[in-house]
């Protein structure tokens, strides 16, 4: 700790430090602390036990080491207080919202979700109280203001805020998951990639704004049934080892509608308690329910369907050759772009949509 | 408003696609809609207790023609593990895929007509093909001159707040209003009509365009149904009646003492929106009518059939406002939208229609509509709303045609 005190002028290193070693305690089952966890956020959250051991284990950002956060508090700017406002994200995100804040203050104050309050209260007595717990938050120009939830609430609190506050928001959105042309069609080469994709749909049961929704397969009908099928059975397999949790009741009436709706008008195929659905039209879009689903299109140009959802897309999953995400990246701007496998694990680089980048808006 | 007709059938509806002899089914689907006409029919002038069996018999009977013949359907049927021996288990299909695909036993040159929704701010428009309209017309008369047209006798003045129709029709509001016209008026609106062609689609009683409301024509309307001392029937969308409400700017229509205003839909985002009870008043004060006599109409591009309040006091069908009548040919099931079961009496549930007159496309659909069962009717509640986000995933959103876009909507007519 002594080298921590020295290599700062301010506490924000030494506060990472015990938020991070936090964090491994809650990701750790045989912590008491990790116990816990699993048990609190298996109420709150409606994902399965091992949903929550999956996402605490392979999202929850417990590795990330001393010189990733030195880095991201040589880049802040310091300041006297941040403020984190968040929202029934997926409960992770709890995380990376108050390190970030704690990369430019060492006085952060957070006020939990009223609908899934556990993690950070989890995270605060884990980490010693690295962080302050509040029921509201005040923020005072020019501090900065950490705020998650959806486009139209965050809206509202910016119209409440002091003129000078740095306002960070970051909304809702979704993943999209691209197949080039270029991916092997052996069955395994597919099944590898297939696999890697519903890992990024098992985390969260599809809850995260990283979620992969939509899967856009650039190639022959062949070719996407192909990996719609190959989906289906993943999906399947990944049911038995981290069975899919309980959906809120308008999560299942959407489900319910969608099922029947698709199983009408394309192929819907069983896919563990999800469903894949094998879209007959070409470059049809749609965005499905959650609860383990995607819609596959066919498409001779990802590109220009990606672009009819680009204000809604965080991150985009690629399998495919190099030149694929150079095409994305020309059509729709700055996103995360990621291996499939990866789209759930964006590395601890800022936030995780980055569409609002890294700077501020002053209010 | 972007809107284009569904995409075609997916690959596998051999029914659907051209140069599929339409042979056998075709004749079944004549006998299907006898019996459902003659159904019709025998309901309304000697109803009998068994009527209850023959109604599940028949949609039950349809339901298996659809299932044979629409392999979506039949998918479905499946998946749901329905026998199709009991009303209770026949799966609706979600009036969705109407967007989504073609919903018809018979294929697409074989449509005497096809109805297409007008579609939401950036949702794609649906369709429902109709092999034959004879039933939709036969339907819409028996139970529309029951709510609207039994309230007086004579010869009456039919006139419309919607824009002329196309030929042929496209817009199933559109055909009923234009068949009440026909059946109900049938000459020219003139004060005095002998010697001049009827015909219906001229402008004079079409009195509105897709952005303006024709007010004088309106009152021109009311002058020649007074002079002819007959009853005027108005026929409009709540958002037309807001349009007018908004031109009169306060002023009231010298109107024939027996005027009905037939008010139907919502107001698609096309005008400011009015809570129902207090436009039906306004309506009401605009025509100098009593509010008995502005009735609600229920209907959708994906129904053949309608139904009405029964609040006008002379009229054959009665309830009270804020109450929609089922005609016997269709009915009207609250479900719970987590289970598709029906909720118990008196409780809130999406609608499940079962509507006999959709011999070749659906006979049961599932709206997001929410209902609930009240006395001899059902009332309206709105629309499900969306799933919250529980994270901070995006809502459910259905089909993308614009981006950014809208959740789908209502079915609209």
């Amino acid at each position: 700790m002594t080298h921590l005190a020295t290599s700062s002028t301010d506490s924000r290193l030494p506060r990472l430090e015990a938020l991070q070693r936090g964090a491994r305690h809650l990701a750790d089952p045989s912590h008491e602390l990790g116990r816990q966890a699993r048990e609190l956020l298996c109420a709150s959250t409606g994902l399965s036990p091992q949903g929550v051991d999956y996402a605490l284990r392979n999202c929850l950002e417990h590795r990330v080491g001393r010189s990733t956060w030195s880095q991201l508090v040589r880049r802040r700017a310091p300041s006297p207080r941040a403020h984190v406002l968040l929202s029934a994200n997926v409960f992770t995100a709890a995380f990376r919202a108050i390190g970030l804040a704690l990369t430019q203050s060492p006085h952060v104050f957070v006020r939990p979700s009223r609908r899934e309050p556990e993690m950070a209260q989890l995270l605060c007595r884990a980490s010693g109280g690295a962080f302050e717990l509040v029921d509201s938050l005040s923020p005072e120009p020019p501090e900065p203001f950490w705020a998650y939830g959806t486009d139209e609430t965050l809206a509202q609190i910016k119209d409440t805020l002091p003129g000078g506050v740095r306002f960070h928001a970051h909304g809702s959105g979704m993943g999209v998951a691209v197949f080039g042309p270029s991916v092997p069609r052996t069955s395994q080469g597919l099944d590898e990639a297939t696999d890697r994709l519903a890992m990024d749909v098992v985390a969260f049961d599809q809850r995260g704004c990283l979620s992969p929704r939509v899967v856009l397969v650039e190639g022959d009908a062949d070719y996407a049934g192909a990996v719609a099928h190959s989906l289906a059975r993943a999906f399947a397999r990944w049911e038995q080892r981290v069975p899919r949790g309980k959906l809120t009741q308008s999560e299942t009436a959407d489900f319910l509608w969608y099922r029947d709706t698709m199983t009408y008008a394309a192929e819907a195929l069983p896919a563990g308690k999800g469903l894949i659905v094998r879209d007959p039209v070409d470059d049809r879009v749609v965005v499905p329910p959650i609860g383990r689903v995607l819609h596959v299109t066919r498409t001779d140009s990802a590109e220009a369907a990606l672009v009819r959802l680009a204000s809604r897309v965080v991150c985009v999953g690629m399998a495919g050759d190099e030149t694929l995400e150079g095409r994305l990246r020309k059509a729709i701007g700055e996103r995360r772009y990621v291996p499939l496998g990866a789209m759930q694990t964006p590395p601890l680089d800022g936030p995780v949509d980055l569409r609002a980048g890294w700077e501020a808006e002053i209010v | 408003m972007t809107t284009s007709p569904p995409a075609p059938a997916a690959p596998g509806d051999l029914l659907a696609a051209p140069g599929r002899p339409a042979g056998s089914s075709a004749t079944r689907s004549d006998e299907l809609h006898r019996k459902v006409r003659e159904f019709a029919r025998r309901s309304l002038t000697s109803p009998t207790p068994e009527d209850a069996d023959g109604f599940e018999a028949l949609a039950l009977e349809i339901a298996r023609f659809q299932a044979e013949h629409v392999p979506g359907f039949g998918r479905l049927v499946e998946r749901r593990g329905s026998r199709l021996d009991r009303l209770a288990t026949l799966p609706a299909v979600p009036v969705e895929t109407f967007r989504m695909t073609r919903v018809a036993v018979h294929p697409t040159e074989y449509d005497a007509a096809c109805f297409r929704t007008s579609g939401t701010t950036g949702s794609a428009a649906g369709a429902h093909p109709f092999r034959t309209l004879d039933t939709y017309r036969e339907l819409t008369l028996l139970w529309g001159e029951r709510a609207l047209f039994s309230a007086w006798e004579g010869p009456k003045t039919v006139v419309a707040l919607a824009p002329i129709p196309s030929t042929p029709p496209t817009s199933s509001l559109g055909f009923m209003m234009q068949t009440f016209m026909e059946t109900f008026d049938g000459r020219a609106l003139k004060q005095d009509a002998r010697g001049v062609p009827f015909d219906v689609h001229s402008g004079e009683r079409w009195i509105a365009s897709t952005s303006d409301i024709d007010v004088s024509a309106l009152r021109r309307a009311a002058t020649i149904a007074r002079a002819r001392n007959e009853p005027l029937f108005v026929l409009a969308t709540s958002f037309a009646l807001v349009a007018l409400l908004d031109a009169l700017e306060g002023d009231s229509l010298v109107t024939p003492s027996r005027t009905l205003v037939m008010q139907t839909g919502g107001f698609k985002g096309r005008s400011r929106e009015i809570p129902a009870d207090k436009l039906r008043a306004a309506v009401a004060r605009a025509f100098r009518i009593g509010e008995d006599f502005v009735v609600g109409e229920y209907g959708m591009t994906e129904l053949t059939s309608q139904l009405y309040e029964g609040t006008v006091p002379s009229a054959a069908l009665s309830g009270p406002p804020g109450v929609y009548l089922e005609p016997p040919w269709l009915r009207v099931e609250p479900v719970d939208p987590t289970t598709l079961r029906p909720v118990p009496d008196g409780e809130v549930g999406i609608a499940r229609i079962v509507d006999l007159g959709n011999v070749d496309s659906a006979v049961a659909v599932l709206t997001q509509d929410l209902v609930r069962r009240k006395g001899p009717g059902i009332e309206l509640l709105g629309r499900r709303p969306g799933s919250v986000p529980r994270g901070c995933s995006l809502p459910f959103e259905g089909l993308i045609r614009t981006d950014p876009t809208r959740p789908i909507g209502s079915a609209a007519r």
